[in-house]
């Protein structure tokens, strides 16, 4: 439920429909897709256990980690990392745990949206969420565990705003979400297999 | 103007009385992590239960500012919560459903306050068994609490509410799982923790 997911983008678009504001999300361009080639996968990759779990500000958000555990699945089986994935224990014991946290970056985003909707649009304004990934590995149980931490962001404009020059415009909240996940989490892939302990 | 003033103010602070299903929980990194790495044995889980005297609501909703949260396909809360542990342990690698001990559960307070503008809170209180071939190894009741930020605005606080509150069917289970009673009482060598009725306080979990 990206709603309930990001906050701040809830209320603007509740706005936005309330009092005849316009929404349009652009996802961050600080981070680009990772293509298969980037990753450092091993020469012969084993299975992993994988968990994954959405936060907003720091609280397990259940709709939404079930909403895109699938989209984050894929993105861990097409890195080429893993030879399967799986949510069970598997052989050997590895396992992989993601975490996206949808944290504040525009504080007043709801006195912001309010004057938006008040002035029809006319007074434009622009909000950002943001997302922490927390990727941990553990390639043994009791073994050392890894972690990388990777940033991203989605910019949302309500009423006469100008885009973003840091943002890919995206046609909707699905795809801003979805986009936005599978680059947060294929950067923190990539992070984790350029770390030499992930080889070992 | 006016007009569209209060319909932008209703549609901020009221925004409709949503009825949410709680999905079936995930296991999580910490908890799977903590019974894994235990040195316990494979166990069931049995039944988990309104305990007796409780008000029957407790079990079936809560509710955040008029907007009624329940378990996704009519379920209980101690079930989810039954649920919620049997993910656990199987994502440890720690379930099954033949094994000669097992846990079970009891719900005694289930609570959620959502409807203070600045801060809102949640209370479980649960009394954890653990059996074994008739004999009982473990008994206590545990509590988890749990307060955080609100809002004014109820777009904000009824989101906040349903992630914290949920989370702390996960939170309750993660103190279970780090009492060292609970988990020598599942190892294979256990002795008898506890016996009789008597249900005592859970330690605090680190």
């Amino acid at each position: 439920m990206f709603k309930s997911s990001s906050i701040k983008v809830a209320g603007l678009l509740l706005l936005a429909l309330a009092t005849s504001g316009c929404a349009t999300m652009y996802v961050d361009n600080g981070l680009k897709t990772v293509s298969k080639s980037e990753f450092m996968a091993p020469p012969e990759p084993h299975p992993v256990q994988l968990l994954f779990t959405f936060q907003t500000k720091g609280a397990a958000n259940a709709r939404a980690t079930k909403q895109l555990s699938e989209q984050v699945t894929k993105t861990v089986m097409d890195s080429g990392l893993f030879s399967s994935v799986s949510t069970e224990p598997v052989a050997g014991g590895a396992m992989l745990s993601v975490r996206i946290n949808n944290v504040p970056v525009t504080e007043d985003a709801f006195s912001k949206g309010f004057a938006t909707g008040l002035t029809f649009g006319l007074a434009g304004n622009q909000v950002t969420d943001g997302y922490v990934c927390t990727v941990n590995y553990q390639s043994v149980a009791g073994g050392p565990m890894l972690e990388t931490k990777v940033r991203h962001a989605i910019h949302t404009t309500i009423g006469a705003k100008k885009a973003p020059d840091n943002g890919v415009k995206a046609k909707s909240i699905l795809e801003a979400v979805n986009t936005m996940t599978t680059q947060i989490v294929g950067n923190g892939l990539k992070e984790l297999s350029n770390d030499p302990r992930f080889l070992q | 103007m006016t007009r569209v003033a209060f319909m932008a103010l209703c549609a901020l602070l009221l925004p409709g009385c949503v009825s949410v299903k709680l999905p079936p929980p995930q296991a999580v990194i910490e908890n799977t992590v903590a019974l894994r790495d235990a040195g316990i044995d494979k166990v069931n889980v049995g039944n988990f239960t309104l305990a007796a005297g409780k008000d029957k609501g407790i079990d079936k909703a809560v509710t955040a500012r008029g907007s009624p949260i329940s378990v996704e396909g009519g379920g209980s809360f101690s079930g989810f919560l039954r649920q919620a542990l049997i993910n656990d342990l199987t994502s440890a690698g720690k379930y099954d459903a033949a094994a000669g001990t097992a846990i079970e559960g009891e719900l005694f307070e289930n609570s959620l306050s959502a409807a203070g503008a600045k801060k809102a809170s949640a209370v479980l209180v649960v009394r954890f068994v653990v059996k074994s071939k008739g004999e009982t190894r473990y008994d206590k009741q545990v509590r988890q609490d749990a307060k955080w930020d609100s809002s004014f605005v109820g777009a904000i606080a009824i989101p906040d509410a349903i992630n914290h509150y949920s989370e702390q069917f996960r939170l309750i289970l993660l103190r279970l799982y780090r009492d060292p009673e609970f988990l020598k009482a599942l190892r294979p060598a256990a002795k008898v923790a506890t016996s009789g009725d008597a249900t005592r306080e859970a330690a605090p979990a680190t």
